[in-house]
């Protein structure tokens, strides 16, 4: 057993050191950098102001400034790229900022972000709450959903309702979330059910009532494509366990149909259901940057997708290795929970 | 009794050739006169890619086309802007004879650009569902059937690849550099690729140790003969259902890339979603009518492959 969790452990890790590094030479292959980008804004501002001065000068006189300031534009926009650049510690080789980074990583460092000039954790943990509380939402009404509905369609397959509910489920499983979302917060903005503040869109610790009716679309429209899943492996997962030999036993000896389900079919059939759990959450957040994005919800996700398109690599990097993380340590929580909840796995039946 | 009669009737007859074609055709008859929803889901998916195929080439208008009607309100002296013109920009009509969805914000054909987005999405679906299956399906083989060390570092990176919240991937990839047909496609690809090796990896360590294939090694037959002879041939059933599903999850990666603007150009049923939501208390057709084909069409692949599945491979039923 001992072997067993340290070798998942190195797996683990192994897998994390692969992403990140996978995110640091993805993030600076990408053409084009924050120092870019802000040079490019500086030189914008300043030749509009140039610009309006030399309205007056005659078209010639113009053209030939224009050829001499272009001459010498192009090597002060050099020379300030390289003092960006190396303001931000972007202006070394790739490798080189590779062995920074780990060096770095180990004493806690993680940069800081170009845009703000706070540190990459101090943004990620501002963006977590966000994150937390649409993804919390967003179970919270998956279960809501899939657990009774699962059950329902599990005791009398192949009815009209079971029918009627897994068209249901595989409905929100191909519509896309954001079409979901759109649609619902279309109609629950012109009937005046909700009051949707996309400006401020506060937290549920700042202003609970407001920020509920924000949340609400999309955590409604991640629930259902997340629900719609749920479902569908709770009833199969019941259905299966329904056959076995020690329900029909269980019904033989008399127990009330209750008893049989809550004390013999549930127990068994949630144990698939543990196994997705590590899938929910990674397809949550992946949802999430287009949720957040949407909604303006200042979140992980949506952080994460303004960081990579602005070049903000360290926050990128920082987001991205909570993110997988997260999604390593639960699959690992997952697989090693099978041990407490299943005493007929063994380390010999895993490895198989 | 009757058995007995067709042996000796059809003794020393031999049974009718058939063609590959009409083998084919009894195949997918049978399929659908027992899998009654595959059946439908199979007529739906032919009509859409009908649609996609040849709607492009009927509809009368150009994609980009902008409309123009006449101005009820033209009055050649007044000052009015809206009343200067003769004829006014027809945008967010309403559905009439001539454009039977409407025409959108910019005043162009909705149908058309219908049309055009599910030939978009089935050129993202099928060609990034064959590229991913074929790499899938080459890495998961080779990874199963080596076995050992090599399978264990292929697995991590497998792993660690299926780790990234695949939107994410998709934003890097696409992101290498200008938003080209050819570079969404790549990155889509190569996402649904690693999902595919974990399926077919699965089904190889399942017949890799069966006796005809030890049976063939004893005889000498290479490594190269064993996978393409014995191994593919038993992996074809759950390939061909992921590969239907790998075309519904592709399309929608695509439909939320263009959502966000981060498509390559053109008609996208994505972006009539994004463009749907400003107008939606107007004219919510338009939010309606991309999300809608969406739908149907990832719907109609899904449904397709959890038949495909019932139907191939009873081992897989429910997973």
């Amino acid at each position: 057993m001992t072997q067993y969790l340290i070798r998942r452990l190195i797996g683990a890790v192994f897998v994390i050191w692969i992403v990140t590094t996978f995110v640091f030479f993805a993030l600076r292959v990408l053409p084009g950098d924050f120092a870019a980008q802000q040079v490019a804004n500086q030189f914008l501002s300043g030749a509009t102001a140039r610009g309006k001065s030399d309205v007056a000068t005659t078209e010639a006189q113009g053209q030939a400034t224009e050829r001499e300031s272009n001459q010498s534009n192009s090597a002060n926009v050099e020379r300030s790229l390289q003092a960006a650049r190396e303001r931000l510690g972007i202006d070394k080789s790739i490798p080189h900022q590779y062995g920074l980074y780990w060096k770095n990583f180990f004493t806690g460092d993680h940069g800081t972000s170009f845009r703000t000039s706070r540190p990459a954790v101090t943004e990620t943990l501002e963006a977590l709450p966000y994150t937390l509380q649409l993804g919390l939402m967003s179970i919270i009404i998956a279960l809501l959903l899939a657990v009774p509905v699962g059950i329902l369609s599990a005791m009398r397959p192949n009815t009209f309702m079971d029918g009627s509910l897994r068209v249901f489920a595989i409905f929100f499983l191909a519509a896309p979330s954001f079409w979901t979302a759109a649609l619902l917060s279309g109609w629950a903005v012109k009937f005046d059910i909700l009051e949707i503040n996309i400006v401020k869109s506060p937290g549920i610790w700042q202003d609970p009532w407001e920020s509920f009716q924000l949340f609400i679309v999309p955590a409604l429209a991640g629930g259902l494509a997340t629900g719609a899943i749920l479902m569908r492996f709770i009833r199969s997962g019941l259905l299966e366990v329904l056959r076995q030999d020690y329900v029909r036993t269980a019904h033989a000896k008399g127990l009330r149909e209750r008893a049989v389900m809550a004390r013999h079919v549930l127990r068994n059939a949630l144990i698939p259901v543990v196994t997705i759990i590590g899938f929910i959450i990674a397809a949550l957040v992946a949802g999430n940057i287009i949720l957040e994005t949407m909604f303006n919800i200042r979140g992980m996700g949506q952080q994460l997708f303004r960081a990579i398109l602005m070049r903000d690599v360290h926050v990128a990097q920082f987001m991205t290795l909570l993110f997988v993380g997260a999604v390593v340590f639960v699959n690992l929580a997952v697989d090693l929970s099978y041990f407490l909840i299943d005493p007929r796995v063994t380390v010999s039946s895993v490895e198989q | 009794m009757s058995s007995d009669a067709t042996i000796v009737t059809s003794w020393g007859e031999r049974p009718p050739e058939r063609s590959f074609l009409t083998r084919t055709l009894l195949g997918v008859w049978d399929f659908m006169r027992r899998r009654k929803v595959g059946g439908v889901a199979l007529v739906l998916v032919v009509i859409i890619i009908g649609l996609g195929v040849i709607g492009p080439y009927v509809t009368p208008y150009d994609k980009d086309e902008s409309f123009q009607s006449e101005n009820p309100n033209y009055d050649p002296d007044s000052l009015k802007e809206e009343e200067m013109s003769p004829f006014t920009s027809l945008r967010l009509s309403n559905p009439t004879g001539s454009h039977l969805l409407g025409t959108d914000d910019l005043a162009r054909d909705l149908l058309t650009r219908v049309l055009y987005g599910a030939q978009r999405s089935l050129i993202f679906g099928f060609g990034a569902a064959s590229i991913s299956t074929i790499l899938g399906a080459v890495l998961g083989i080779v990874s199963a059937y080596f076995g050992g060390r090599f399978d264990l570092v292929i697995q991590r990176i497998v792993d660690a690849m299926i780790a990234i919240p695949g939107f994410l991937f998709l934003l890097l990839m696409v992101q290498t550099g200008e938003t080209t047909i050819l570079r969404v496609l790549l990155a889509l690809s190569v996402l649904g690729a690693f999902g595919v090796s974990r399926v077919v990896r699965g089904a190889t360590l399942a017949v890799r140790n069966d006796v005809y294939i030890e049976a063939s090694r004893v005889i000498g037959a290479s490594s190269g003969r064993i996978l393409f002879r014995h191994i593919a041939p038993n992996v074809a059933a759950p390939v061909i259902v992921i590969f239907s599903v790998t075309i519904g999850s592709s399309i929608l990666a695509e439909a939320g890339l263009a959502f966000l603007n981060l498509g390559s150009p053109g008609p996208s049923w994505g972006t009539m979603v994004n463009v749907g939501r400003q107008f939606f208390d107007s004219k919510p057709i338009l939010s309606l009518v991309g999300g809608g084909a969406l739908t149907i069409t990832v719907l109609a692949f899904n449904l397709l492959g959890d038949a495909l599945r019932d139907a191939l491979d009873p081992r897989l039923r429910g997973s």
